[in-house]
Formats: C-alpha cells, sequence, structure tokens
C-alpha cells in the first residue's frame, strides 16, 4: 500500500468511525476495499485499534461482561438447557434491561484502566484545552504537485518540520489562528510551529486575518511578522528576498546577527522591500504580486457509483471568476457528438465494460456518464483559424457521427451554453497512470465562426491524475472500427477489434473559458470542435463535454 | 440455576466475549451498532446451542452467527445511510478470520503504546470513546470545531498504529 493510499483510508476510516462519511466516501471505501487486500488488512487493523479503544468491556481479560447473569436473566423462568420458548421481544426487552448496567460498570473499569495507563492522574472532566488544535490543513489545489510525493488530501494535515518542494501549480494553507498562504510553484516551505513557517525558496502570498496577528514567515535570513494584512514574499535563489504589503502593517527584520541586534523595520500598504539579511532597500511597489486566491478551475467532482462499470457524475465543485459553485449533474447541459473524424488505427470508442456492443445507439446514450465517449479524435498541430468542415449529418444530427471532414471532434450542446465571466465549460478525459497526468493536450475552437473568434489550446488540465480525490472510472472497454460507417447502429457489421484494458482509467477535467475562445459575455453557444493537438504519440480522449448554467447567486456553495 | 449446557456457554462467552466484539466492531465499524449486534448475536448462539458440537472450536462458530447479524444490521441500517457494500464485509470478515493472531498480537502491543501518549490525547479518546461524551458537547468544551475535533482523532489512533509498527519492527517476537 503506498503513503497516499493509507492516508486517504485513514481519514475515510476515521471518518467511518465518527459517522461522517458521505455517500461518496462510502462509495470510495468500498471501492479500496474491495480492490485490494493490503487495505482491507488496514481497514481491519485501524478498527480493531479503535475497538479497543471504544470497548465498554475493557480490559484487562477475567473483567468482563457476567455472561452468567446474563444468562440466568435470558433462561429464567426456566432454562430448559435448549432452545427458549419466549419471543424474540421479549428476549431483547430483558437484554436491554441487561446492558445498560453492564455497560456502565464496564464503562467504569474502562475509565480506570485508562487513567491507569496514563503516566500521571488526569482529570475526570472535559477540560478546555485547545493545545493539541495545531493543524495546518491544506485547503486548495491548483495543478500541484510535489516533489516525490502525493499531496495530501484537500483538507489534509500539513507536517510540522518536513520540507515540502512545490514543483508545480499552487496549494493553500491554512493554519490554525486563521492566516492563509498560498504558495507557488516552484517553492520550497516548512511549517515551524502554528504561527510560523519558513519559505525557503519561493513565492508565498499570505493572508493574516484578525486573531493571526504576529504570524511570522521566516525566510534563510530574514523574518517577516505580520501585524495583520495581505502581504506577498518571494525567496530568490541567492536569499534574496522581496516583500509588497498590500494591505495592513508587516515588521521585516534579519536573521544574520545577534537576537535583538537589529531593530525591526515596519512596512505598511504599498511598502516593498528587498531584503538580504541586514541590508534592506525599499523598491517599487507590485500589487500583482500578492495571490489573493487561485485561479478559476475544476475543484472536484464526485460521482454516484465509482466502482464496478458505468461511473456516473453525480456533482461538480468549480471556481468560476473568483467564487466557488457546486453544480449537481443534473444542472448542467449535456451535449451530443455531431462530428467525429480520427485516424483509422485508433481505438475510436469507449463503452463501459458492460454495455452491449450489439447496441451502440443504446450504449452511447448513457447519460452524465464519465466513461463512455468518442475519443481518440484526429487533430493537428496547429489549431483551426476558420469554421471546421462537418461532414453532412445524413438528415439525422442526433443520432449521425461523419468520419469525413475535418480531422476532430464536433459537439453540440443540448441548449445554448451562455457565456459568463470565468469558465463556462467542463471536459472530462480517462487517463491511466502511465499516461501523461496533466492530460493530453488539445485545440478548441468555435464550432461556427464569425470575426474576432479564435481556437485555444489546453496543455494541463484543471484536475489531473496526481490531483487528490480524483476518481478511478468502472472497467471500459475499447472498439476500433474496420471502417467507418454513416450511421451509428450500422457500425457493428464492421467492428474490428475490441479491447478490454487491464488498466485503472482516471476521470480528469478542465474547465473551459468562452471568453478564450472570442465570445463576449452573454454569447450564446451552441457547440465547440475539439482536435487533438497532435504533441505527442497519444490522443486525447474525452468521455464527457458539459456546458456550465448561467451563473446566479443561488448556486455559490456557502 | 443453568443447565450444564449453558453453564459451558457462558464460560465460553466469557473466555471469547472480547473476540466476538471486536470481530463485529470491525464490521460494524462503531460501539454503538457492535454492541447491538453483540447483543442479538449472543440471542442467537443461546437459541442454537443445542447445534453446537462441542468437540469443536467456539469462536468460528460464534463468529458465523455474528456475521449473519452484521449482515442483518447492515440491510436495516442501508435503508436510513450509506454503508459498506455486503461483497465487501463478507471479504473483511473471510480476511479477518485469517487475520485473527496478528490482530490479537498487535492489540497486545496497543496496551504499551497507550500508556506513551500525552496526558491531553488520552483524556480526549476517553471522552469521547469511553465516556461517549456528544461530538458537540466536546466541541463547546474545548472551544474548537467539529472539523479539527475529528482531525485530533485521527491523528491519536495514527499515533497509535505508527507506535504499534515501530514496536514490532523493533522486535518482531511480538508479532
Amino acid at each position: 500500500m503506498n503513503n497516499s493510499t493509507r492516508k486517504r483510508l485513514e481519514s475515510l476510516l476515521s471518518a467511518r468511525i465518527d459517522d461522517e462519511l458521505s455517500e461518496d466516501q462510502v462509495d470510495e471505501l468500498n471501492f479500496l476495499l474491495r480492490d485490494d487486500p493490503e487495505n482491507r488488512r488496514f481497514y481491519l487493523w485501524y478498527m480493531d485499534l479503535q475497538s479497543r479503544l471504544a470497548s465498554p468491556t475493557g480490559e484487562p481479560r477475567g473483567e468482563t461482561i457476567d455472561w452468567r447473569s446474563v444468562m440466568t436473566e435470558l433462561a429464567s423462568p426456566h432454562d430448559p438447557g435448549g432452545i427458549p420458548q419466549r419471543s424474540r421481544g421479549e428476549f431483547s426487552r430483558r437484554l436491554a434491561k441487561w446492558t445498560p448496567w453492564v455497560l456502565a460498570v464496564a464503562s467504569v473499569f474502562c475509565l480506570i484502566v485508562f487513567d491507569l495507563v496514563g503516566r500521571k492522574s488526569t482529570t475526570q472532566r472535559i477540560v478546555t484545552d485547545t493545545r493539541d488544535d495545531r493543524s495546518v490543513r491544506l485547503v486548495s489545489s491548483a495543478g500541484a504537485e510535489l516533489f516525490n510525493e502525493r499531496l495530501p488530501p484537500i483538507g489534509g494535515m500539513i507536517e510540522y518540520d518536513r520540507e515540502y518542494t512545490l514543483v508545480s501549480g499552487l496549494l493553500t494553507l491554512e493554519f490554525p489562528c486563521g492566516a492563509e498562504a498560498i504558495v507557488e510553484a516552484p517553492s520550497i516551505v516548512e511549517i515551524v510551529d502554528p504561527m510560523r513557517m519558513m519559505v525557503k525558496a519561493g513565492k508565498c502570498s499570505l493572508y493574516a486575518p484578525e486573531g493571526a496577528e504576529g504570524f511570522q514567515i521566516d525566510t534563510p535570513v530574514n523574518r517577516i511578522i505580520d501585524r495583520g494584512t495581505r502581504l506577498s514574499i518571494n525567496v530568490h535563489d541567492d536569499g534574496d528576498s522581496e516583500i509588497q504589503v498590500v494591505e495592513g502593517f508587516a515588521e521585516v527584520g534579519s536573521l544574520d546577527g545577534e537576537p535583538n541586534q537589529t531593530t525591526p523595520i515596519r512596512l505598511s500598504e504599498r511598502d516593498a522591500m528587498r531584503l538580504n539579511g541586514s541590508a534592506m532597500n525599499k523598491i517599487r511597489f507590485r500589487s500583482d504580486d500578492y495571490l489573493a486566491m487561485l485561479p478559476d478551475r475544476v475543484i472536484g467532482y464526485r460521482v454516484q457509483t465509482p466502482t464496478l462499470t458505468k461511473t456516473v457524475l453525480s456533482e461538480l465543485d468549480i471556481q468560476r471568476d473568483g467564487q466557488i459553485f457546486q453544480y449537481n449533474a443534473d444542472e448542467l447541459i449535456t451535449s451530443h457528438t455531431i462530428h467525429f473524424n480520427a485516424p483509422g488505427d485508433k481505438f475510436s470508442l469507449c463503452l463501459t465494460a458492460d454495455s452491449d456492443k450489439k447496441d451502440l445507439g443504446a450504449s452511447m446514450d448513457s447519460h452524465l456518464v464519465l466513461n463512455t465517449g468518442w475519443i481518440n479524435p484526429g487533430g493537428s498541430k496547429e489549431s483551426l483559424n476558420g469554421a471546421p468542415e462537418i461532414a453532412p449529418s445524413n438528415g439525422s444530427p442526433k443520432k449521425t457521427i461523419s468520419h469525413s471532414g475535418t480531422m476532430g471532434l464536433g459537439i453540440r450542446f443540448d441548449r445554448p451554453v451562455r457565456n459568463g465571466p470565468g469558465q463556462d465549460v467542463v471536459l472530462f478525459e480517462i487517463q491511466s497512470l502511465i499516461e501523461r497526468p496533466e492530460g493530453d493536450a488539445f485545440h478548441v475552437s468555435p464550432l461556427e465562426w464569425k470575426a474576432g473568434l479564435r481556437s485555444r489550446t489546453v496543455q494541463t488540465y484543471d484536475l489531473t491524475t496526481k490531483s487528490p480525490g480524483v476518481i478511478p472510472v468502472g472497467r471500459i472497454k475499447l472498439i476500433r472500427f474496420e471502417s467507418y460507417l454513416q450511421n451509428r447502429r450500422t457500425q457493428l457489421a464492421t467492428s474490428l477489434d475490441t479491447y478490454a484494458p487491464a488498466r485503472t482509467f482516471y476521470a480528469i477535467a478542465t474547465g473551459i473559458d468562452l471568453s478564450d475562445l472570442g465570445y463576449d459575455i452573454g454569447d450564446a453557444v451552441d457547440g465547440l470542435f475539439f482536435q487533438d493537438a497532435s504533441d505527442n504519440e497519444t490522443q486525447f480522449d474525452p468521455t464527457l463535454i458539459l456546458g456550465l448554467p448561467e451563473t446566479s447567486d443561488g448556486d455559490r456553495q456557502p | 440455576m443453568l443447565s450444564s449446557k449453558s453453564e459451558r456457554l457462558v464460560e465460553l462467552l466469557s473466555q471469547h466475549h472480547d473476540s466476538l466484539y471486536r470481530y463485529i466492531f470491525s464490521l460494524v465499524g462503531n460501539a454503538h451498532d457492535a454492541r447491538d449486534v453483540l447483543q442479538e448475536t449472543s440471542f442467537a448462539l443461546y437459541e442454537k446451542w443445542g447445534q453446537f458440537d462441542g468437540s469443536r472450536p467456539f469462536l468460528p462458530w460464534a463468529y458465523k452467527f455474528a456475521y449473519i447479524h452484521v449482515l442483518k444490521w447492515r440491510a436495516a441500517r442501508a435503508k436510513q445511510c450509506p454503508t459498506l457494500d455486503a461483497d465487501v464485509i463478507e471479504l473483511l470478515a473471510v480476511e479477518r478470520e485469517r487475520e485473527e493472531s496478528e490482530l490479537t498480537a498487535r492489540l497486545t502491543v496497543l496496551e504499551r503504546c497507550l500508556s506513551q501518549l500525552p496526558d491531553g490525547d488520552r483524556e480526549l479518546v476517553r471522552d469521547r470513546y469511553l465516556r461517549g461524551v456528544a461530538t458537540d458537547d466536546l466541541v463547546d468544551h474545548r472551544q474548537t470545531s467539529r472539523r479539527t475535533l475529528f482531525r485530533d482523532l485521527q491523528r491519536v489512533r495514527h499515533v497509535l498504529l505508527n507506535c504499534i509498527e515501530h514496536k514490532l519492527q523493533q522486535d518482531p517476537e511480538l508479532a
């Protein structure tokens, strides 16, 4: 079991013990336990540990439930030595009468045991004690990747006195005092204590709200004390660092001399300084150094059934124009394929393993399924700069896949998607762990062109196979056709090859801002055209393309 | 006065109740439900005691009844909230019987690890799981958030697991 699986299991099992498991988490736990005997062993260790912590019967052995009294009570008024003649209800009532007494005795005994094993006597009352409330948590990430280790899950703990090297993306850390630090790659940071972090290299934006005054950031040679502010710090390779105070106050001092040798310098709003130990020089203030939030992105998603075959999207979390939205899948605007053209040697169709290849129409009509779709569409290195050639639709656009015209995949939304601020469309792709973690690059273009429109190339997805929370999809089978036909329902006759990959695929996702394609805010968009970016041997495997509804305050996540 | 056969059941339950409780707990995941299932299981054992073959070990026989009652519990619970699938519970039950001796060895080591817990952690575990203090009450009294509380409980278990593994690595004969 790798470290990340173990951490994930610990988190899920802890939630199970405290009865906090969501439906999706139960599904995930089912999957992990079904998947690997090692996971099951770990589960059993964990639960056995908890059974002892929660045991009403306690230790040592011998001081246990008085079964004799119980059985005597159960057997009365007669004990034939065989099956009692009373009803189950009566029996249960008798047990219910017995249970509190036994548990009370046992619990008292357990308390004594706990105190005995303690190093010293502890109080018997609940005490107000926040000494242990020291956890620093990862609260969000965007394309973040750590050197040589997986990112903790969102909400997971960041360990103290341990160096974290962020090699790509951004992440947000939350401290017990309420301070939030956004770390940008490449960076090396270490949490020293609940009120202090060290930025050994790289860039960090810090927000210290009321209650977090006094939070410290150490660079290799300087200390910055936040007095309630928003500031950014950028530590260069040579030890130089730059501080930009966007709001509030901060004090900067040197770490390279004797304590108190130098007086801290106070910086206020719009002050900026280059620091190298006691050498401190004012520089021009740049407000854009400070990052107030992570960029718009697909934050996460949940599915109805992550196991077996069909994996159906149930919810989507996305940041649009700085606001976080949570959508139920049925609020999203579905799409259908109207054009598909691809090289003939690739598998073209991805179906769930249990789908009926004799009825491709029904198999492809799966609603919100993450592991069904037309994959490996053709493409080119250069993106389109004009309308794609869509092959004739044979009179039934929804049911027709054409195999001439421009290489790529054309989709039409089931109702128009209106361009709003931030991301408007979400694309899911399936990717295995032996493929490019960032996702397969693709071009996205307008389906219908007008002046001012353009294509955009997506190189890196918001959620990659390295992102916490990406979900493995159910088993799939791939179909390759001998020749392309006009109508989907007749493709069976030319089916050349079916392949059921043994490896696991994960649903990764990225958002698309229609403004990037040149659309104006408020424009209604009927469809889009996608092409593989032809940047490597593998082609991209889109399975689900959804439009987002127009934003309204009611959708926003509290 | 119990019959001699029932006396034997009392003796075996007294001897093995801890294993039976742990077995049930591992499949249902919380103390309250584990106690209920143990109660139902003891009823079934009493009912079927006449069928027990005294020449065979008691625990595997008792586990079968416990397993059936765990599945009944699961069926009832699944109507109210999501829980582990039945096939997963079956896999766990099979695995647990295989792992019985190792689990017991680990628990022996746990006693040493418990004694090394900081007072605050031990008190937290005691309040939550032995005294059964409600989560909201603990949150109020500790002036913390639910999330932090659960995270602290998870951290304590993490520390104990690591301690057990460390001790077993240091002294493999314990396993």
